[in-house]
């Protein structure tokens, strides 16, 4: 197998794609699991690092073309493929800086839809497909997911208020780690095959693979540990923010949120609809929050959170289109975009330790009057 | 451009019926649940229909588990 310079970057950085991608979303399957003590924030992020990693090798059936129809998949070149994962990767850095949540597939595609806009002008564009298959869903995914929710918290309210207090809280921690457990394998069994795509294709545009060919095992391999690597991780910034930013969860809201992300992303995936798990899963933290009486939404974390929405495909489009041109002019502009990520990326990951969020911050927000922990207590 | 409205709606009344309906289930399950555990610790015995009630959310609930597992893993189609 010879491999060009050009490509073993682009598998790199699909690979760093992927590690991104798991970071920023261990947060929608464990955000509200975390936030009630359902699960410890570690054994969480494991849980659902395993998960994912399981989902990666149950699910192997790669998509045909990389961008879904969105754009004209004969102009899509290597160049532009890595200019795409460039765009993606470091939006999903700055939103992963301010803790906020946003698509990782969406960032994916404004990185593809940039980078081919630039290359091969914007009639390569579908955007009627566009604001089908992203403007559409990113609308609706958070109205479904938070009807859904907000329904089901207020029932659970209503139906369990003479309830005992304690089997009430116990009995939905334990309904919540079945809920994100099931988050957690759909999004290993969507997500990781996003990359092992990315990589065969790019394996066969280059030659080393034949037309058609299935993922080589080291494909599902490498992308599978990539996205559970990075769910590991943990995005604490952006599980804080969502477990403790929107609204104060309790125990019973968490359920009726995971339960409300589950149903709407089986149903979407089913029924021929698909939704983003990061808007599915903040629509329904949100209706948690409007669901049980007097609960508090903080509208402004929603509304910076629909902002950053808004600037996905755009931004990650930018940087995207600057990243591919650059790399078009030879392994030496791919080089220097491969660089100048890199450096932007050590300069976020410095910025944030400044101010870092980890496990054992994670369910401290701030403004919000949070119980001293025992340390400082004395 | 097409927009597959038919489908969306389908997706909002499936997610509607199993997301609300699993949810109500497991905290009619609860209750009942609870109802017994204050009757066992007050040395009274269990009611029958609380405890009935219980197994079957629960066993509900495992069921839409595993319909979920089934949904997910592509092997069992």
């Amino acid at each position: 197998m010879d491999l060009s310079f050009l490509v073993v970057v682009v598998i790199v950085t699909a690979l760093v794609f992927d590690f991104t991608n798991g970071f920023h979303d261990t947060a929608n399957a464990m955000a509200t699991s975390i936030a009630t003590g359902a699960l410890r924030p570690k054994v969480a992020v494991a849980l659902s690092a395993v998960l994912n990693l399981v989902g990666a090798f149950v699910s192997t059936e790669v998509a045909k073309t990389i961008s879904s129809g969105l754009v004209d998949d004969a102009k899509i070149t290597v160049p532009i493929i890595f200019g795409g994962l460039v765009g993606a990767i470091l939006w999903n850095l700055l939103t992963w800086y301010v803790g906020l949540p946003s698509s990782s597939s969406h960032a994916l595609f404004g990185g593809l839809i940039g980078a081919t806009w630039i290359a091969a002008g914007s009639g390569a564009v579908h955007f009627g497909t566009v604001v089908q298959k992203i403007i559409v869903p990113a609308v609706a995914a958070p109205i479904v997911a938070g009807v859904v929710a907000t329904i089901g918290t207020y029932l659970v309210y209503t139906i369990t208020a003479r309830a005992r207090k304690k089997t009430v809280d116990d009995g939905f921690r334990v309904g919540q780690i079945a809920s994100a457990s099931l988050v957690s394998l759909a999004h290993g069994t969507g997500d990781a095959q996003k990359t092992m795509g990315i990589i065969t294709l790019v394996l066969i545009t280059s030659g080393s693979l034949a037309h058609g060919s299935r993922p080589p095992l080291w494909v599902i391999f490498a992308a599978g540990l990539a996205i559970a690597a990075g769910t590991y991780l943990g995005g604490w910034r952006i599980i804080r923010t969502m477990g403790k930013g929107l609204t104060e969860i309790e125990s019973p809201q968490g359920f009726a949120a995971e339960s409300s992300s589950t149903a709407v992303l089986l149903a979407s995936s089913h029924l021929g609809f698909p939704l983003s798990t990061t808007q599915v899963c903040s629509g329904s933290i949100l209706g948690a929050g409007l669901g049980k009486r007097l609960a508090e939404v903080r509208w402004t974390v929603a509304g910076r959170m629909a902002l950053a929405w808004l600037f996905t495909l755009p931004a990650a489009a930018l940087v995207g289109a600057l990243a591919g041109r650059v790399a078009n002019s030879g392994n030496l502009g791919v080089a220097i975009i491969a660089i100048a990520a890199a450096a932007a990326g050590l300069g976020l990951y410095a910025a944030a330790r400044r101010k870092p969020v980890t496990s054992s911050n994670v369910n401290e927000y701030p403004g919000t009057p949070t119980p001293a922990p025992a340390a400082t207590a004395a | 451009m097409h927009i597959d409205w038919t489908a969306l709606a389908q997706v909002a009344l499936a997610s509607l019926l199993f997301g609300v309906g699993l949810v109500v289930l497991f905290a009619i399950g609860i209750t009942a649940w609870s109802r017994r555990a204050v009757a066992v610790e007050a040395g009274k015995s269990a009611s029958p229909v609380d405890t009935a009630a219980a197994a079957f959310c629960f066993a509900a609930c495992v069921a839409a588990i595993l319909y979920g597992l089934y949904l997910i893993i592509p092997q069992l189609h």
